[in-house]
């Protein structure tokens, strides 16, 4: 059994448009659309660009299906492509107020880039000349993303304290730049091969690739609680990391005191390692009065580093940090063992 | 400390002590955070606590509690991280809950000799009343923990809690 003729194209667009009709669902849903006008333009614009990503894919399909030739293929995907940074960047108005400057000019730009790309392309059906076209079409989509996308995602990424749309931010943000990656490696490309000099890209190419896919995919079509279950894990990580480390520090410091440490269920640590912090934190600070009376060095530098972390003005992260940063410098602190040596005396002088 | 992780009998031993109407008044707060429970318990209780962040007490103390005749006080250590005086005071308030005995002093007293009295005492060591009142630490650190998030322990930044949520969780729901 065969597959159909273009069954692969044919199925990423269904797959599109299926995601764009219950994306535009969920934006009507989730109340984007009623609560107040920049989020509404947000949804509409967002929307746009998926619509656009359908678009594409719909013409690359009709093309292939109906023979046209090349430069209606290439010219009619850039067209597609322009219109949906247009949207993007709209979006990116929307974040970054301040960028708004450029708009005409983008806007213009956008249409004139469509003109010529349209125009060198259909007046050389080989490709040849119709590079020129190409190379425009990639310099303008390079200035849209790294002169506008970038920047206001940057923004909002620095401006976000959540950490699940901090990481969604950031994952936006390596799209962008694998974007700007694949055109600065296609524009070299073109510009290279009108004056005749090939050069192996594919590597720039595979790397560029490998990086936006997974990042869009992500970043644009997975839920809200993929990130957030992306950064709980990590937490969760963190913290058995951090407790790890903590719990070293209070058994030695329990060593040194001659004192049985907490005890502490291996299945309960691994269910709830931010609890565990927190109570090997308030184990240490508890003996903290008596480690500084321990005479032995090792128990004297960590009570200084007690000390200096003991203020009620650092916060409970800061202090977790440096309580981990003082256990992992348990090795430097402990003073080196004085090498044996044998009394020097006159029979084995 | 015995906090959901250990999951004792412990975390269940309030219904002991406080009755089911004391949480019934807490219903109308917003918010829940150590200092809150301490105020409520005073209101509860008709006898005013009075918490006193004082630096240096004497080595090994971190917290301690005094009376007078009309009034408590919980004293703790001031240099110590938030969290630990947090601790501190929920044990604290788990020997008022609890009923330990304290040590009777007038309000003329100056906190300094208050503090040299408590010193004496906690070196006779009495360490049933001690296991009470830091299961009983225990108990209200982690109901706040499960109620209000992480933030109410680390960052005394409660987000409203659901009281009978919390009353349940104590076995205070009948």
């Amino acid at each position: 059994m065969t597959l159909p003729q273009h069954f692969t194209e044919f199925i990423s667009a269904f797959l599109l448009w299926v995601f764009v009709l219950w994306r535009f669902a969920a934006t009507i849903r989730n109340g984007s659309m009623a609560r107040n006008h920049s989020a509404r333009r947000q949804a509409l614009f967002m929307w746009g660009v998926y619509f656009c990503i359908a678009l594409a894919a719909t013409l690359l399909l009709i093309s292939k299906l109906t023979q046209s030739p090349i430069w209606i293929v290439v010219s009619e995907r850039s067209i597609v492509a322009i219109a949906g940074y247009l949207l993007t960047a709209a979006v990116c108005y929307e974040l970054a107020p301040e960028l708004r400057a450029y708009r005409k000019i983008l806007i213009l730009a956008g249409a004139l880039a469509s003109v010529v790309i349209t125009l060198t392309l259909a007046a050389d059906e080989s490709l040849h000349t119709g590079v020129i076209g190409l190379a425009i079409f990639e310099y303008y989509i390079f200035l849209v993303v790294a002169r506008v996308v970038i920047p206001a995602f940057a923004k909002s990424f620095e401006q976000e304290i959540h950490p699940p749309m901090r990481l969604r931010l950031l994952t936006m943000i390596l799209t962008h730049v694998a974007v700007v990656l694949w055109m600065l490696n296609s524009i070299t490309d073109h510009l290279l091969h009108l004056i005749g000099i090939n050069y192996d890209e594919s590597l720039l190419y595979t790397i560029a690739l490998v990086t936006a896919v997974p990042t869009f995919i992500s970043a644009y079509l997975l839920p809200a609680a993929y990130f957030v279950g992306v950064v709980r894990l990590w937490e969760y990580f963190c913290n058995l990391m951090a407790f790890w480390h903590i719990r070293s520090l209070e058994k030695t410091i329990c060593r040194l005191l001659e004192k049985p440490s907490m005890t502490l269920p291996l299945i309960g640590v691994l269910r709830f390692p931010q609890e565990a912090v927190y109570m090997s934190l308030i184990a240490i600070f508890d003996l903290r009065k008596r480690i500084a009376l321990c005479p032995d060095p090792l128990a004297q530098a960590i009570s200084r580093r007690l000390e200096d972390i003991a203020s009620p003005d650092l916060s409970y992260e800061y202090q977790v940090r440096s309580l981990a940063t003082i256990a992992r410098d348990i090795t430097w602190l402990r003073p080196t063992p004085t090498p044996a040596t044998t009394p020097l005396t006159l029979e084995n002088e | 400390m015995f906090f959901a992780i250990h999951q004792s009998n412990h975390t269940l031993a309030l219904r002991n002590y406080l009755p089911p109407q004391f949480f019934q008044t807490l219903r109308s707060s917003t918010t829940f955070t150590i200092d809150q429970l301490i105020d409520e318990v005073a209101r509860w209780r008709s006898r005013p606590i009075v918490t006193i962040a004082w630096r240096n007490l004497p080595l090994g103390l971190f917290g301690a509690r005094v009376a007078t005749p009309d009034r408590d006080y919980i004293i703790f250590e001031a240099h110590t991280p938030r969290v630990h005086a947090d601790h501190t005071k929920a044990h604290e308030l788990g020997h008022i809950i609890a009923g330990h005995p304290a040590i009777v002093i007038t309000e003329e007293t100056p906190i300094d000799e208050a503090i040299s009295l408590i010193h004496k005492r906690s070196t006779r060591t009495q360490t049933y009343q001690e296991e009470e009142a830091e299961a009983l630490a225990s108990a209200i650190q982690t109901y706040l923990l499960q109620q209000c998030g992480w933030n109410a322990l680390t960052h005394r930044t409660a987000t409203a809690p659901v009281w009978s949520d919390l009353a349940f969780g104590l076995g205070l729901d009948k």
